[in-house]
C-alpha cells in the first residue's frame, strides 16, 4: 500500500514552519490538511518542487501566491521583488523539503534538486501521481500557500 | 555536550609550579651553599695547611742549619789553622749562613726562602703564640753571631781573630739557638695540627648538614610522592567508578583510531560486542555500517583531530548519531536492529588535540517507540487478508455500501477543506468528521467488513483524542487526511474486488437469490447483535417485521438502516442486562430486540426499536454528565427526569465505563440518530420504564 | 559604529546562486550582529567566486554547495589555494553529510544548515573568526 504517514507529511510541514520562523520571523500556521481532487492539483502563482524516489515514489512541493512572496522578500529585507527572485524564494522553500527529506529518509531516498516554476507545475500534469495528493493549506500573515505530498501510482499486487 | 573538554589529570599542578617546587629548589638551595661553604673553607684551611707544613719543614732545616754553622765554622777555623785548603768548608759555611739568615729573617717579616726542594717558597710571619718569640729571640742572638762570621771572611782569605771570636760566639750559643728554632718547629707543628682539627670538623660538620638537608630532601619527596600516589589513585578510581556505572559507552580515541586504556563498562554490552583497549575503532565500526557510512566517520574523525575545523560548527555532520546496526539479539535467537548514538568531542591537553571523547548510547527503544507508533497505523489498514471479509457481504449490498461511504469519504474531505477561522471550527470539523466515520464504522461493522470497521475505529481514536483537547491547532489536523486516505484506498482495493466477485457471481447462474432489503437489514442486524452479545456476554434476540421495508424510498431507507444499527448496538450494550440479571429479574435469559416496521396512517411508516432490557437509567444519566466535566452537580440535580433522558442525545454523551471499544462508549450515536432522521424531518420519541424495556418510535413520511 | 574606531575589518564574500541568502546573509552582517565585518563582495557560482576572491582578497567566505558551474566544494579547494588563510563557512540545507563533509576536508572550517536565523549565522561567523558571542 502507498501509504504515507502523517510522520512523513510532517517533515515537509515542518521544514516550511522552519523556514518561515527561522527567516522571515513569524511561523504558519496550518490551516487544513484534506486530500486534493481527482487531477486537480492546488497550486498558486509560484511552485518550487522537489521529486522523490526509492522507498516511495513521489514529489513534494511548495506553492504560494505572488503577494505571499513578495511580502517573504519584505520580511527578508529583499526590496527587489523582480519575478528572478520570487522563483528564487520558493526555490529556496523547496530546498529545505529535500534537506530535511535527505535527513529523515536517509540515504535509500534520491532526491531531486529543487525546481521553481511559475504557473501550473508541467511535472503535476502526469497522471503518474496517486489520486488525490495530500494538500496542506498554510496561512501566513493573511495569505494562503499550500504544501503538496504526492505519492506516485499505488504499488500493491 | 557541546564544549570541548579540558583534562586534568592533576588538580595541583593547576595551582601553579612555584608552591610545588619551593622546597625542592631551597632544600637544593641549601645543599649548594653547605657544599661550597664547606669547599671554600676546606680550600682555605687547605692551602694554610700546605703553608704550615712549609714553615714547619722549614723550621726543621734552621734547627740543622744552626748545628751546620757551627759545624762548619769549627771545620774552617780548623783548616786555616793547620793552613790547609779553607775553600770547601768556607763555601758551605757561606751557603749555610745566608739560608740560615734568609728563613730566619723570613720566619720574622714574611717573604720568600729556598725550600728543601731548591725551589722558592713563600713564608708568613710567625705569629705571636705560634713561634713569634722564639723567631724575636733567634734574631737577637743571630744577628751578632752573623755579624762576626761576616767579619771574619774576607775578600782574599780569612781574619783568624775575628774566626776566632765567632767560633767561640757560636759555641756559647750554640744550644740556645738550636733550641730556639726547635721551640719554633714545635710551635709551628702545633698550629698545623690545630688546624687541621678544625678543617676535619668543619669538614665533619659541612657533611653532616648536607646529609641532614639530604634526608630533609629524602623525606619531603617521598611524602610528596606518597600524596601525588594517592592523588592519583583517587582519581583513578574515581574514574573506574565513573566509567562501571554510567549508562553511556564512554571512551578516548586516540589520533592513531584505536580506543584508549579506560573504557565504560556498558560500552561492549551497548555496542554487543567485544571492546578492549587499543582496539581500531574504525575495524569495529566496520561490521556494523555501511562503507560510505564508514568513510564519512573516517572523515569526520580526521577533521575532528586535523584542529582546523571548528568543533561547535560541524556537529551536524556527524555520521554516527542514530546508526542502524545489525547485531545477534541478546537472546541469541537470530539478529537484531538497533540504534546508537556516538557523540563526538574533543579532548584538549594542554591546548593540544590529545583524544576524541565519543559518548555511546542505545536509543533504539526511543526509536523503536517511534517506529511501532508508525507501524501501528499502518497495520490497520495494510492487512489485505482482511479484506476477505468482503466476500461474505452481497455483493449488492457491498457496492451500495462502498458507494455511500466513498461519497461520504469525499463529503468529509470538503468539510477538511473548508477555510478554518480558529480553534472552534476544527472543533466543529473535528465533531462532524467523528460522526460521520462512527456512522462508516456503525455500518461497517453491521456488514461485517471488518478491515473498514478497525481503519475507521483508528480514525475514530484519533479524533476522539482531538475532540478531548481544549484547543486544537490546524497542525492537529494533519493526520485527518492521512487517515482519509487510508479509507480512501481501501475502499479503492474492495472496489476492486467486488467487481471481480460481480463477474464471477454474473458467470454462475442461479447462485444465490438477492434478499429483500428489509430482510437484508434483519439479517445485518442479528448480525451485529450477535457480534456484540457475544463480547459483553450477553444473549439476544432480534426481532424484526421489516416487511415493508423495501417500499420505502432509497433516502429513507439508507437514514433507517444507519438509526437501526446505532439503536440495537446501543440496546445490545446498555440496554441488555446479562443472563444472570435477567434470570434474577425474573426475565428470559435471552434479550429481545424488536425492530419493526409498520405504515401508520397515510403514508405514514412508524419505525420501533424496542428492547426488554433495564430501560433507561436516569441516576446513571446524571452521574455520566458529572463525570464528563460538562455539568455541574447542582446543574443536573436541578434538571427533571423528562430533560436529563434528552441528554442522551446530546454529542458526546456516553454512560459506557472504562476503555472505549468499538461498539459503545464513544459517546456518539444517539446524537447521530438524531442528526440524520432530522434530515429526514422524522419525529423522534422515546419511552422507556426502568427494569423493563426502552422503546425509541420514529414517524416518518414514505 | 563609530567613526573614531580605527576600523581593522575582516572581508567577507558571499557565495550562493540564490539572491535571496545573499541578500539575507550581507543584512546579518550589516546590521552589526557581527561587528567589524564588511561585505566585499558575492558570487553566484564558485568560478564567479574564484574571480572576486583574487580580487578582494576575503578574509571570510561563506559558501553554498550546491550551485550551478562549479560546486562549493571545487570552489573552497580553489580558494584555500589562492589564499590559504581564508575562513570558509558552508551554508547549506543539510542534504548529504559525506558532502558537506567533503568541503570541510578541502578546507572549510565550519557548517550551518538552511535554514538559518539571523542568530546562528551570526554566532557561526563569530564563532568562525574566534571571537565570544
Amino acid at each position: 500500500m502507498s501509504d504515507i504517514s502523517e510522520e512523513r507529511i510532517r517533515v515537509f510541514t515542518d521544514a516550511v514552519k522552519r523556514y518561515f520562523s527561522q527567516t522571515a520571523g513569524e511561523a504558519v500556521e496550518i490551516d487544513t490538511a484534506f486530500l486534493a481532487e481527482d487531477g486537480n492539483p492546488v497550486y498558486y502563482d509560484y511552485t518550487g518542487l522537489i521529486s522523490i524516489s526509492g522507498g516511495f515514489r513521489g514529489c513534494v512541493y511548495f506553492s504560494a501566491p505572488r503577494v505571499l512572496l513578495r511580502h517573504l522578500l519584505v520580511a527578508h529585507g529583499e526590496a527587489d521583488h523582480r519575478e528572478e527572485n520570487l522563483l528564487d524564494l520558493v526555490g529556496e522553500v523547496a530546498n529545505n523539503f529535500s534537506g530535511n527529506a535527505r535527513e529523515h529518509f536517509g540515504p535509500a531516498f534520491a532526491i531531486s534538486p529543487p525546481v521553481a516554476v511559475k504557473g501550473r507545475p508541467d511535472r503535476l500534469k502526469s497522471d503518474g501521481f496517486r489520486r488525490r495528493p495530500f494538500v496542506i493549506s498554510v496561512t501566513w500573515k493573511a495569505y494562503t500557500a499550500a504544501i503538496a505530498v504526492c505519492v506516485e501510482g499505488a504499488a500493491q499486487a | 555536550m557541546k564544549k570541548e573538554k579540558r583534562s586534568s589529570p592533576d588538580a595541583p599542578a593547576a595551582r601553579g609550579g612555584w608552591s610545588r617546587y619551593r622546597t625542592i629548589v631551597i632544600s637544593v638551595g641549601l645543599f649548594l651553599v653547605f657544599d661550597l661553604g664547606v669547599l671554600i673553607l676546606n680550600f682555605t684551611l687547605s692551602s694554610q695547611i700546605e703553608a704550615d707544613a712549609v714553615a714547619v719543614n722549614l723550621a726543621g732545616r734552621q734547627r740543622m742549619l744552626s748545628q751546620r754553622t757551627v759545624k762548619t765554622l769549627l771545620l774552617t777555623q780548623d783548616a786555616w789553622r793547620n793552613e790547609l785548603d779553607t775553600k770547601p768548608p768556607l763555601e758551605e759555611l757561606k751557603l749555610t749562613v745566608l739560608l740560615f739568615d734568609s728563613t730566619l729573617h723570613a720566619f720574622d717579616r714574611g717573604g720568600q726562602v729556598t725550600g728543601a726542594d731548591g725551589k722558592p717558597a713563600m713564608l708568613a710571619a710567625a705569629q705571636p703564640g705560634s713561634g713569634r718569640e722564639a723567631v724575636t729571640q733567634g734574631l737577637a742572638l743571630w744577628v751578632p753571631y752573623k755579624q762576626l762570621i761576616d767579619t771574619a771572611i774576607l775578600e782574599d782569605g780569612l781574619d783568624g781573630v775575628a774566626l776566632g771570636q765567632a767560633v767561640d760566639y757560636g759555641r756559647a750559643n750554640n744550644l740556645a739557638l738550636l733550641k730556639l728554632m726547635n721551640d719554633l718547629t714545635v710551635a709551628l707543628e702545633k698550629g698545623a695540627a690545630a688546624r687541621a682539627e678544625d678543617l676535619r670538623l668543619i669538614q665533619v660538620g659541612g657533611i653532616s648538614l648536607a646529609l641532614i638537608n639530604f634526608v630533609i630532601i629524602l623525606f619531603h619527596f617521598i611524602r610528596k610522592l606518597g600524596e601525588s600516589d594517592r592523588h592519583i589513585e583517587a582519581a583513578r578510581r574515581e574514574t573506574v567508578e565513573i566509567l562501571d556505572t554510567v549508562n553511556e559507552g564512554l571512551f578516548l580515541l586516540g589520533p592513531d583510531g584505536r580506543i584508549g586504556g579506560q573504557l565504560s563498562a556498558s560500552l561492549p554490552r551497548i555496542l554487543r560486542r567485544a571492546v578492549k583497549p587499543g582496539d581500531d575503532f574504525f575495524a569495529l565500526l566496520k561490521d556494523m555500517v555501511s562503507e560510505s557510512t564508514l568513510r564519512t566517520a573516517r572523515g569526520y574523525v580526521e577533521l575532528l583531530f586535523a584542529g582546523r575545523v571548528k568543533e561547535n560548527l560541524v556537529g551536524d555532520l556527524n555520521p554516527l548519531n542514530r546508526l542502524e546496526i545489525q547485531v545477534e539479539s541478546a537472546t541469541g535467537s537470530g539478529r537484531e536492529t538497533r540504534y546508537l548514538d556516538f557523540q563526538i568531542n574533543r579532548v584538549l591537553a594542554d591546548g593540544m588535540i590529545s583524544h576524541l571523547l565519543v559518548t555511546v548510547s542505545d536509543i533504539t527503544d526511543m526509536v523503536q517507540l517511534q517506529e511501532a507508533l508508525e507501524a501501528a497505523k499502518h497495520r490497520a489498514g495494510s492487512e489485505v487478508g482482511l479484506l476477505m471479509s468482503a466476500l461474505s457481504v452481497h455483493p449488492a449490498e457491498l457496492a451500495g455500501f462502498l458507494h455511500k461511504t466513498e461519497a461520504e469519504l469525499l463529503r468529509i474531505n470538503e468539510q477538511l477543506k473548508q477555510k478554518h477561522a480558529g480553534p472552534v471550527q476544527h472543533q466543529q470539523t473535528v465533531q462532524g468528521v467523528f460522526r460521520s466515520i462512527h456512522a462508516i464504522k456503525g455500518e461497517a461493522a453491521a456488514l461485517g467488513l471488518e478491515s473498514v470497521e478497525l481503519l475507521a475505529h483508528d480514525f475514530e481514536q484519533t479524533l476522539s483524542t482531538l475532540r478531548e483537547r481544549n484547543s486544537i491547532a490546524g497542525d492537529d489536523m494533519l493526520s485527518l487526511p492521512v487517515h482519509l486516505n487510508r479509507l480512501f484506498e481501501h475502499l479503492s482495493l474492495m472496489k476492486g474486488i467486488v467487481d471481480r466477485v460481480a463477474g464471477l457471481q454474473g458467470a454462475m447462474v442461479g447462485a444465490g437469490q438477492p434478499g429483500d432489503a428489509g430482510e437484508s437489514l434483519a439479517r445485518d442486524l442479528q448480525k451485529l447483535a450477535d457480534r456484540i452479545a457475544q463480547v459483553q456476554q450477553k444473549h439476544v434476540r432480534v426481532e424484526a417485521e421489516l416487511g415493508e421495508f423495501a417500499r420505502l424510498p432509497e433516502a429513507a431507507r439508507s437514514v433507517l438502516k444507519d438509526v437501526a444499527i446505532q439503536l440495537v448496538r446501543n440496546a445490545v450494550y446498555h440496554g441488555i442486562e446479562p443472563p444472570n440479571d435477567r434470570v434474577h429479574a425474573a426475565k428470559p435469559e435471552h434479550g429481545s430486540i424488536r425492530v419493526a416496521l409498520h405504515p401508520s396512517g397515510t403514508g405514514m411508516f412508524e419505525f420501533i426499536v424496542r428492547d426488554d432490557g433495564r430501560g433507561l437509567q436516569p441516576q446513571r444519566i446524571r452521574e455520566a454528565l458529572i463525570a464528563s466535566g460538562r455539568y455541574r452537580l447542582e446543574d443536573v440535580s436541578a434538571l427533571d427526569e423528562r430533560t436529563v433522558v434528552m441528554k442522551i442525545f446530546e454529542p458526546g454523551f456516553s454512560t459506557a465505563s472504562g476503555d472505549a471499544d468499538r461498539d459503545a462508549g464513544r459517546g456518539v450515536g444517539l446524537d447521530v440518530v438524531k442528526e440524520r432522521l432530522a434530515g429526514l424531518r422524522a419525529q423522534l420519541k422515546v419511552a422507556t420504564q426502568p427494569g423493563r424495556f426502552t422503546e425509541f418510535r420514529i414517524q416518518l413520511a414514505a | 559604529m563609530s567613526g573614531a574606531i580605527v576600523k581593522n575589518d575582516m572581508k567577507l564574500m558571499i557565495v550562493d546562486d540564490s539572491n535571496i541568502i545573499r541578500g539575507r546573509i550581507a543584512r546579518v552582517v550589516e546590521t552589526g550582529k557581527i561587528p567589524d565585518v564588511s561585505v566585499v563582495g558575492m558570487a553566484r557560482n564558485g568560478s564567479e567566486a574564484l574571480r572576486l576572491c583574487q580580487e578582494r582578497q576575503p578574509d571570510l567566505v561563506t559558501m553554498d554547495l550546491t550551485m550551478p558551474e562549479m560546486d562549493g566544494i571545487v570552489c573552497t579547494e580553489g580558494l584555500v589555494q589562492i589564499k590559504p588563510d581564508v575562513r570558509i563557512l558552508v551554508v547549506s540545507a543539510l542534504r548529504d553529510k559525506a558532502t558537506a563533509l567533503e568541503a570541510l576536508q578541502k578546507g572549510a572550517l565550519g557548517f550551518v544548515c538552511k535554514p538559518f536565523t539571523d542568530d546562528q549565522l551570526a554566532g557561526a561567523l563569530n564563532e568562525l573568526m574566534e571571537r565570544q558571542t
